[in-house]
């Protein structure tokens, strides 16, 4: 359950941190040389397989609670509740984390717009 | 249920009146831990800084009425520009939505009988008073914030801003920021610690979860601002060099923790709406919220994914696309969980039996004023679109239609909605409607000719223009809007004042709400509940079976908590039940560690480093003395 | 009450620690933002440490703060002997981090002021981040000892359960100040690795 609602927006934020920080310090005046399209197509890679593990996770536990009502008792209520969430969360996290990812390796490095 | 009739239950009712007894008279108000007394203050303060504000909206329409106007003075409009931005987030969105609303509501939904530290409760509320007038000697002294609200570097340096003003406006910040930071901790505390046994995560109200996401973004992103204000103040009292390009620093490292601040401040200011709006809207349509874990979780991601999207506020800065592109992802993402609460609205609104009273006007218009915000807000998420429209009128009509059509419209459709469970009186229908159409017909005069005064190129925060480029029509046509709007606002005052005097009583649960505050007599009893309520829906009022129980409860004594000023904790998932606390009662530490840590930064204004330590000292004194007292009795189960 | 144990048996923690772990998230934000601000300032100067700034000392910030660390372990007894009703053993475990602490701090001290006297945050960005990280993290472990000398004062009466909470907060503090302790040297001496 944890997973199904944790594990897209914590890889977003990692990837989203990281290949700020990649393109700041690739392009910035201090002159790093670091190899931002590399780097960036790790993050992307590792990003998007956590967040299809969180999905796959969320997907698994909304199965197993199948039958609860929304409005159950705790815990099987809350579980399925969250599991909802997790199944709405993961696929939009794995949108920005893909959007982000492709556009970064697509454009010119560096080139400011 | 206002009425007890039963002789056991009247005498548990007694007991719990005597042992929760106020303070009576001013010394009550300035020592008050209870969230309800509290959240009056709140509101009242919040009100008098929103008048503020709005005379000095009133004051900048005026001047761009026509070109070449002669109100304001360049350096005045700066001035009241600058503190109508400040005034309007800082004094009074915030604290009216979190303090007024919140901490009035928080405890009534989640059955609790006050917030989980009530005196720091009442130290937020000084605190945020105490930085409110504060920067208000600023400009009283003629050394008003200038530099607009986000307080660009290098206009704010030392060098291009050589006074007062800006040291006002840093400290102010982070003077303010003490305020909320705490008031957030509070809330997430009470919302996972104090709610009544049975109120799972998945039965709790949404308009809990909406503060949830509001406390946790305040957390995370105040620090941004304040550690942005210290370099500020570094940099210009002590001559530190984080913003001075010549010795390695940069004006754009101001820019990235402002918005790192700044965008999570937006939704901080819009959530308390979304809210308000998800607890009107099943009230009068009497269905439940349709999709309601996903309204929830929308709420959640809408503060969480904000974290993300900074940047797109400094799109043409110059920053290389491969790193604005993150944050155009981002933004273009954000508006999903928005669109699926305005769906689940809708969609609610539509399949139930709408009853268009006043507070649901309210609502309805928000929808629309967030329909149109959300769509130019969408736009600018295209960089090359936001590049063209970047500081024009185009964007201070986006954030004017989701800050005032959004934000504010909901605050005051509640403020109709809970004044009968606040005051015990009924406000007057009619007025309530009129009021509501001459605001909505003012805000879209005011801000909807900005989009197009904006396309046709009229800059943001100019004092004046010139004839002739095909502004001024709408520039007048804004500011007569402006007048109407200001009318409409002064007609609700009047309706709610009026009818606090004069207004018939008031049921307790006139609109037959669905959540918890709906069932306690209007106004509420200092105790708010003579029994801690069962709950086994997020729309308890709704669940008659339970309701009767808890009647049947308060006759036998079970769950009445009467052994001192007591109320339940429980876990944080499952709200099973943990133990009972001890609650303090009236205490005057709060508002003197507040006073002297006003202490502090009027000495840090000044520059007078040994009187600050000296108020530190004491400040340090008044809050061991705070914590001294301990609980009358450790309550074992 | 000492011999007793005070502790009742709970399925969540007391609200003060839950508050506590929050003021500890506000801070430990806080410091990711001076870390965000070391590193973007560094990306933003072609130099670093700049010309006439001397590289940060490595051995003797990394031997300060492996010290500083340690105090981890006499809080954490200390907490563990409070919980199971041992007053006397958990006052002198207190009392014994708090005077590393403060020996640690002396020194700290000492070290800032010397290097206020060889570079001057007036001339560069990098002394600006350096000495407002540094001035930071000190101030934290100033209000860490100000509340292990609360606590020290509050236990001579004994064990209650609302002192309880008290040395649970007070651990919880210095759990994060020793983390975050961590990740400010290894900022500070980063540019001689």
């Amino acid at each position: 359950m944890w997973l199904g609602i944790l594990g897209a927006p914590a890889a977003w934020t990692a990837q989203h941190v990281f290949g700020f920080g990649v393109t700041q310090a690739g392009c910035s005046p201090a002159n790093l040389s670091v190899p931002i399209d590399t780097w960036t197509l790790i993050a992307t890679i590792v990003a998007a397989v956590l967040a299809i593990a969180g999905l796959a996770a969320a997907l698994l536990t909304y199965r197993a609670m199948r039958g609860t009502g929304q409005d159950d008792a705790p815990p099987e209520g809350r579980i399925y509740f969250l599991s909802i969430c997790g199944i709405v969360i993961s696929p939009l996290f794995l949108a920005i984390i893909l959007m982000s990812g492709i556009a970064t390796l697509l454009l010119t490095n560096c080139h400011q717009g | 249920m206002a009425t007890v009739i039963h002789p056991e239950a009247r005498r548990r009712v007694q007991r719990l009146e005597r042992i929760w007894l106020d303070r009576p008279g001013v010394l009550g108000w300035l020592t008050t831990t209870d969230h309800k007394k509290i959240g009056i203050l709140y509101l009242f303060t919040s009100l008098v800084f929103f008048g503020a504000g709005g005379v000095e909206a009133l004051l900048v329409r005026t001047q761009l009425l026509t070109p070449n106007g002669t109100t304001l003075s360049p350096g005045a409009f700066s001035e009241v520009m600058t503190m109508h931005g400040v005034t309007m987030i800082f004094l009074f969105v915030i604290p009216i939505s979190t303090g007024a609303f919140g901490n009035y509501l928080v405890p009534l939904m989640i059955g609790a009988r006050d917030m989980a530290f009530p005196r720091m409760n009442a130290f937020s509320f000084w605190v945020f008073a105490a930085s409110g007038i504060f920067m208000y000697v600023g400009l009283a002294t003629g050394n008003g914030p200038n530099a607009g609200w986000f307080d660009y570097v290098p206009l704010a340096s030392r060098t291009y801003n050589p006074g007062s003003a800006i040291d006002f406006y840093a400290l102010g910040l982070i003077f303010n920021a003490i305020s909320s930071t705490a008031a957030a901790i509070n809330f997430i505390v009470t919302i996972f610690k104090m709610r009544a046994p049975g109120m799972a995560l998945n039965r709790m109200p949404l308009f809990c979860y909406a503060f949830l996401a509001v406390s946790f973004a305040l957390v995370f992103a105040l620090p941004a601002l304040s550690i942005d204000c210290v370099f500020l103040e570094l940099d210009r009292r002590l001559g530190f060099s984080f913003f001075e390009p010549a010795n390695g620093g940069t004006v754009l490292l101001w820019q990235h923790l402002f918005w790192i601040f700044g965008h999570p401040e937006v939704y901080i200011i819009i959530l308390p709406a979304f809210g308000i709006a998800t607890s009107i809207i099943p009230t009068f349509t009497r269905r439940r919220m349709v999709a309601f874990p996903m309204v929830a979780l929308a709420e959640v991601l809408v503060a969480f994914i904000g974290f993300g999207v900074w940047a797109h506020h400094m799109f043409a800065v110059g920053m290389s696309t491969i790193t604005t592109v993150y944050f155009a992802a981002a933004s273009m993402i954000v508006v999903i969980p928005s669109a699926i609460q305005i769906f689940a609205w809708l969609t609610t609104l539509v399949t139930g039996t709408p009853i268009f009273k006043t507070p649901l006007l309210w609502i309805i218009g928000f929808i629309v004023f967030f329909i149109i915000g959300g769509l130019s807000g969408i736009m600018f998420a295209a960089i090359p679109f936001d590049q063209q429209l970047t500081d024009t009128y185009f964007v201070v009509a986006h954030f004017h239609f989701i800050i005032f059509g959004a934000a504010v419209f909901p605050l005051l459709g509640g403020l109709y909605y809970w004044f009968p469970k606040v005051t015990g009186r009924m406000y007057s229908e009619p007025v309530g409607q009129a009021s509501f159409w001459l605001t909505f017909v003012g805000s879209a005069l005011t801000f909807f000719p900005m989009h197009i005064v904006g396309l046709l190129g009229m800059p943001r925060r100019v004092y004046t223009y010139q004839s002739g480029l095909g502004w001024d029509g709408y520039n007048m046509a804004e500011t007569i809007g402006a007048y109407i709007l200001a009318g409409g606002l002064m007609l609700l005052v009047a309706n709610l004042v009026v009818s606090y005097f004069r207004g018939p009583k008031a049921p307790d649960d006139p609109f037959g709400g669905a959540t918890l505050e709906w069932s306690i007599p209007s106004p509420p009893p200092h105790y708010n509940f003579a029994v801690i309520p069962r709950v086994t829906t997020p729309y308890p009022m709704w669940d008659e079976q339970d309701r009767i129980e808890d009647m049947r409860k308060l006759e036998r004594g079970e769950m009445v908590l009467d052994g001192g000023h007591e109320t339940p904790a429980t876990s944080v998932l499952d709200a099973n039940w943990d133990e009972v606390i001890d609650m303090p009662s009236d205490s005057p530490w709060p508002i003197v560690t507040a006073l002297m840590m006003s202490g502090v930064f009027a000495m840090l204004l000044t520059g007078h480093l040994v009187a600050m330590c000296v108020f530190l000292g004491l400040m340090a004194l008044a809050v061991a003395a705070w914590h001294g007292a301990e609980p009358e009795h450790e309550a074992a189960t | 009450m000492s011999g007793l144990n005070v502790e009742r048996k709970r399925i969540s923690m007391p609200a003060g620690w839950w508050g506590t772990l929050l003021f500890v998230a506000t801070e430990a934000t806080l410091f990711g933002t001076l870390f965000a601000t070391y590193f973007y300032l560094r990306f933003n100067t072609p130099q670093w440490p700049p010309a006439g700034v001397p590289e940060p000392k490595v051995a003797l910030p990394l031997i300060l703060t492996g010290v500083l660390v340690a105090t981890t372990i006499p809080v954490f007894f200390g907490a563990r002997a409070a919980l199971a009703g041992r007053a006397r053993l958990a006052w002198l475990l207190f009392f014994v981090a708090l005077v590393i602490q403060a020996g640690y701090f002396g020194v700290q001290v000492h070290e800032f002021l010397g290097d206020l006297d060889k570079f001057s945050p007036h001339d560069s960005a990098y002394a600006s981040i350096y000495f407002t990280l540094l001035g930071a993290h000190h101030a934290h472990v100033v209000v860490g000892m100000a509340i292990e000398v609360w606590l020290l004062a509050k236990l001579l009466g004994g064990l209650t359960p609302y002192r309880l909470v008290g040395v649970r907060v007070a651990a919880l503090y210095w759990y994060f100040v020793n983390a975050v302790a961590i990740g400010v040297v290894l900022t500070q001496v980063y540019p001689a690795l």
